[in-house]
């Protein structure tokens, strides 16, 4: 399979919640990188988020109502799905992801050595504020704790999946939590699994939108109960 | 002679009815094994209590209170506790439902599998 076979089945999964600022370069690098197959989830924004995803990317799909980042991953998995797609990438709306990590994380699916690979920033954190790098941390641990998967960067909004995982991972939550119940999906379903490392781009501008630890606390507490009761 | 008094009876059903509902829940997969134990154990301590009350002394000189039982106040506790996972429960699944009526409504132009 060539370089091109590659970029035409693979569809890019963009969940984007106003992000009318940032989402056009996103989606300009996407495109000067030769990414076709774009799926952006407009998660109910209240912004120019879908106006500007629309002149840009060949799918956008509005939620009514926002559900957070768990509810928007979760469609466009779906939305990409059937759409045809064979492989699976999603990236974040923020401006945070190089276009090239995108390579690395498709490879392993590629080469069928993983069904599902996680773009880790902690590999290599150069140029993540310590605090970042702290938080992310104890969220490793809490993943490792409640599913019994280890990674490096539980947290990371670039992930890649072949169809075979996004058709076995059923996303239930609706906020942060989605990134933690991902890895317990692959746990379960006994996916193989691969890190590759990824550069981070932090700005202020992406650092405002990932979680305070006031909502880390609440997305810990979510886990626990799901953990409990679900 | 040991008598079974009305609260117990009273209680007894409650919990029973309340551990058949986890227990259900369980049966048609929407409470994990370790959700079922977790609430088995709950109530399972709510009886002891309620059967061999002298636990609570026990438990009350432990950390210096004086006063044993307080019957209404446990009962309270127990119910307002049951209704907490009820409404944790019904919250969960309202909020999943929205999810799936909002994500069927912005894919119905695409293509279906």
């Amino acid at each position: 399979m060539g370089r091109w076979n590659l970029i035409m089945n693979t569809w890019i999964v963009i969940p984007a919640y106003n992000e009318g600022n940032t989402i056009l370069n996103v989606l300009k690098s996407l495109e000067i990188a030769g990414y076709k197959n774009i799926i952006v989830v407009d998660d109910g924004s209240r912004d120019h988020t879908f106006e500007v995803a629309k002149k840009h990317a060949k799918v956008v799909v509005k939620h009514k109502l926002n559900r957070g980042l768990g509810g928007a991953l979760g469609t466009g998995i779906q939305g990409a799905l059937r759409m045809g797609a064979e492989y699976i990438i999603t990236f974040d709306a923020d401006g945070q992801h190089d276009t090239k990590d995108i390579q690395k994380v498709l490879s392993p699916l590629k080469r069928r050595e993983a069904d599902a690979v996680i773009g880790s920033r902690m590999i290599d954190p150069t140029g993540m504020p310590l605090k970042r790098r702290i938080s992310n941390r104890i969220a490793n641990y809490v993943t490792y704790f409640l599913f019994g998967v280890w990674t490096t960067d539980s947290q990371s909004g670039l992930r890649g999946f072949n169809r075979k995982a996004a058709e076995h991972i059923r996303i239930r939550t609706n906020r942060m939590e989605v990134s933690s119940e991902i890895i317990r999906e692959i746990g379960y379903h006994d996916l193989r699994f691969k890190e590759v490392p990824i550069k981070a781009i932090y700005t202020d501008y992406s650092l405002s939108k990932g979680q305070s630890f006031i909502v880390g606390i609440k997305t810990f507490a979510k886990l626990l109960m799901h953990r409990l009761i679900k | 002679m040991y008598s079974i008094s009305l609260i117990q009876i009273v209680g007894a059903a409650f919990l029973m009815f309340a551990w058949s509902r986890v227990f259900l829940r369980y049966r048609d997969d929407s409470v994990s094994l370790i959700g079922l134990i977790f609430w088995s154990l709950i109530w399972i301590g709510f009886l002891i209590v309620l059967f061999i009350p002298e636990t609570t002394e026990f438990i009350a000189a432990q950390f210096g209170v004086g006063r044993g039982v307080d019957v209404f106040l446990y009962a309270g506790i127990v119910i307002l506790f049951y209704l907490i996972y009820r409404i944790y429960v019904k919250l969960e699944s309202l909020e999943r439902e929205i999810t799936q009526v909002v994500r069927e409504e912005s894919l119905r132009d695409l293509p279906k599998k």
